[in-house]
């Protein structure tokens, strides 16, 4: 397993240099991810990664998908957001419904799903009916509704792109469901797998934020000259530095333990609400400290840093946000 | 949008005058840059007709004689005028801070009576914005690198150097700027000047694209063999460090005043938000709620202090710099808690809390870094 998430992280990581890091900025302003980019983590089979080899995907687990999201989040948040969604909910949700032909669309790059997490107030009578502010992937070819009680595959929905913080070439819509058939519906217990995936999902992606925060802010530091020497002499700036890095190591002994007893299914789901809600607060706390080491320049959109400050913030939030979790966590002791 | 607690921010130093001026103040805040704070800050656009508006009520020159076309009244009113404005346009509020502190301050301070008619009278009726030319891309926290250099030729200094990170540098009428005389002697060789920006050989090369404070101007701007005449040294020769650090003093104050009107937004958005949802009997919630009310009661107190002094004319720079450097962190704290309260709605911009936390974040680094204002609290403190 070792030698296979290496070279997946090679592979992904020659991506990112490559082809995502030069292109990242302009995603953004457009407002969408390319399709030729997703065509090409369709091309190393990163959207059948964790489907079920029984339909067609390549069947690997938790340890795999975090390393996977990790690296691709070094270059787009957004872009290992898109995927992690898939590899997640929609995956779980089409695995479920025996979606045959959507789940090979899927893996071939030619259908995706787009949803939203526990929207309020989601009614079901006859058809499907509800609104919510934050979908994900507003364009997609069919959506997944996270509901508290019940959880929804369905072909249609009404939905307006918004400005958000973060993640502005995920097209994240408002969304409105009027009395939508509905495709497919299951209990959210039933899925609580996959929300915890998500979950553990998101905590990769804000550790692959906090490696770059890390490296560039290290790289700045070491170049950047004030009072005839580096900035990183001083002990202010070595102590955010320090904390950066405490922050990125810990987290990512975090999130692989998580991980691996995820796919060991021993785990319960405090480990990943204690992993989800600890490592996206310390990687905001990460992020901010990065904008301060650049300084005026920090908060210029001629370096990343401010892109990693938004998108870290949101991770605070999305999926279920950290003090739900800690109440989570609280009932569990 | 929701009018904010009284008790919150009624402190006994403010008069009845501070208090209708407070009023006046946030009324015209809520009733004419709420709407367009979320617009200029989407399109990225300078909001001309604000900044007029400001003009024509005289507050491009609040804390300064009448006979120089000021207001006349004094720096709590100021402040009080920069935190309520930040409350709700935290562009308009740097846009307003940088103008008083920065442009005119120096002038009115260290400027000759001459200088004051010419410059100064047209900042302060509103006719021009002034700006503050001191950083440098490499003299940013060490303020006293200055590279660009000042070199005097009979009656005129010739001026060549680039400036960056100046607030509405490519729009102001009247820019003061650090040039040194003489690199070999440091911040001892540092002259400060008057530069009309009509001067040939000033150039605004471009304005940043930012993080937040989006309808504020943050300009990167070159001067090359600048011609100005004598008269336009401001104070005496190489006493500019001296004059930058204390406008800098006074400066400190109005950043800490808009970090401050900013929690003061976000927490009056979330004891609305809250109130109309059934969150506020969460523990967690109430605890938020405390905890950004205590910290900004704390915060308002130190900004005030600092702006009572400096009224009293005595030197700020040990309260400026704790009032920016808590304010600051508070609001980042503030703005950053906040959204976890409404969750993923809080990252759409439709409400302004992913606003307010980008433009909040510029606090702890305009106007000198939480870093150094450590260092310059902890050198008053301390000794050097």
């Amino acid at each position: 397993m070792e030698s296979e998430i290496g070279l997946l992280r090679k592979n992904i990581s020659r991506l990112v240099s490559d082809e995502i890091k030069p292109e990242v900025k302009e995603w953004e302003k457009g407002g969408r991810l390319p399709s030729e980019i997703l065509a090409r983590l369709s091309e190393i089979g990163l959207f059948g990664l964790t489907i079920p080899e029984e339909h067609g995907g390549i069947g690997y687990g938790a340890e795999v998908l975090v390393a996977a999201l990790d690296e691709l989040a070094r270059g787009s948040a957004s872009l290992a957001l898109f995927l992690l969604f898939q590899n997640s909910l929609v995956g779980e949700m089409l695995t479920l419904a025996k979606e045959e032909d959507l789940i090979a669309a899927l893996i071939e790059g030619k259908s995706f799903g787009g949803g939203a997490i526990f929207p309020e107030g989601l009614k079901e009578e006859g058809g499907l009916s509800g609104e919510g502010s934050f979908l994900i992937n507003g364009a997609g070819d069919f959506f997944v509704l996270v509901g508290k009680e019940k959880s929804y595959l369905i072909d249609t929905i009404e939905s307006t792109p918004v400005a958000t913080l973060a993640f502005r070439d995920l097209q994240i819509s408002s969304f409105v469901v009027r009395d939508v058939p509905v495709r497919f519906s299951t209990s959210t217990d039933r899925i609580k797998d996959a929300i915890d995936l998500y979950l553990l999902g998101l905590s990769a992606i804000a550790l692959g934020i906090g490696r770059e925060i890390l490296s560039e802010a290290k790289t700045y530091a070491q170049n950047r000259k004030q009072f005839g020497r580096p900035i990183i002499e001083f002990w202010m700036v070595q102590d955010m530095l320090v904390e950066i890095a405490t922050t990125v190591k810990t987290s990512e002994l975090l999130v692989k333990e998580t991980a691996s007893r995820y796919d060991k299914k021993d785990y319960d789901p405090t480990d990943i609400a204690i992993t989800k809600s600890f490592v996206t607060n310390r990687i905001m706390t990460a992020a901010t400290h990065g904008v301060q080491i650049f300084g005026g320049y920090g908060y210029t959109t001629d370096y990343p840093m401010e892109r990693y400050f938004r998108e870290a913030k949101a991770l605070e939030v999305m999926g279920i946000v950290n003090e739900e979790l800690r109440s989570q966590i609280a009932q569990s002791l | 949008m929701k009018s904010s607690d009284p008790r919150l921010h009624n402190l006994s130093e403010f008069s009845p005058h501070h208090l209708r001026f407070r009023s006046e103040v946030r009324e015209f805040a809520e009733e004419e840059l709420f709407d367009s704070s979320f617009e200029i800050d989407r399109e990225e656009r300078f909001p001309e007709e604000k900044i007029r508006r400001l003009a024509q009520k005289g507050w491009l020159g609040i804390p300064f004689p009448e006979k120089y076309g000021g207001l006349g009244l004094d720096t709590i009113s100021y402040i009080i005028a920069v935190e309520e404005i930040g409350r709700v346009c935290a562009s308009t509020g740097i846009t307003l801070a940088a103008h008083i502190s920065l442009g005119c301050y120096p002038i009115y301070a260290h400027g000759t009576e001459d200088q004051k008619k010419k410059y100064l009278i047209p900042l302060l009726k509103g006719e021009q914005l002034g700006s503050f030319g001191l950083t440098e891309p490499n003299a940013g926290s060490d303020a006293g690198a200055t590279e660009t250099t000042a070199r005097k030729e009979g009656d005129f200094y010739i001026i060549t150097g680039t400036k960056r990170f100046i607030t509405s540098g490519s729009i102001a009428g009247t820019l003061v700027i650090t040039a040194t005389e003489d690199r070999s002697l440091g911040v001892h060789g540092i002259s400060a000047f008057i530069i009309d920006t009509k001067t040939e050989g000033f150039k605004p090369i471009k304005d940043e694209t930012k993080l937040g404070l989006r309808g504020s101007i943050t300009s990167e701007l070159s001067l090359e063999e600048c011609r100005i005449p004598k008269e336009n040294l401001l104070g005496r020769p190489r006493e500019g460090f001296k004059i930058f650090m204390e406008t800098l003093d006074g400066g400190r104050i109005s950043i800490g005043a808009l970090a401050l009107g900013i929690a003061q937004g976000a927490l009056d958005f979330l004891i609305d938000y809250v109130t109309k949802s059934n969150l506020k009997k969460r523990q967690w919630v109430q605890k938020t709620v405390a905890d950004l009310a205590t910290e900004i009661m704390a915060a308002r107190h130190l900004i005030y202090h600092a702006a009572k002094l400096k009224d009293e004319g005595k030197r700020v720079t040990l309260e400026g710099a704790a009032a920016k450097l808590f304010a600051s962190e508070v609001s980042m704290r503030a703005t950053r808690r906040a959204i976890q309260i409404t969750g993923c709605e809080g990252l759409v911009s439709r409400f302004p809390l992913e606003r307010f936390l980008r433009d909040t974040k510029l606090n702890e680094i305009g106007e000198g870094t939480s870093e150094i204002q450590r260092i310059v609290i902890a050198r008053q403190l301390l000794g050097r």
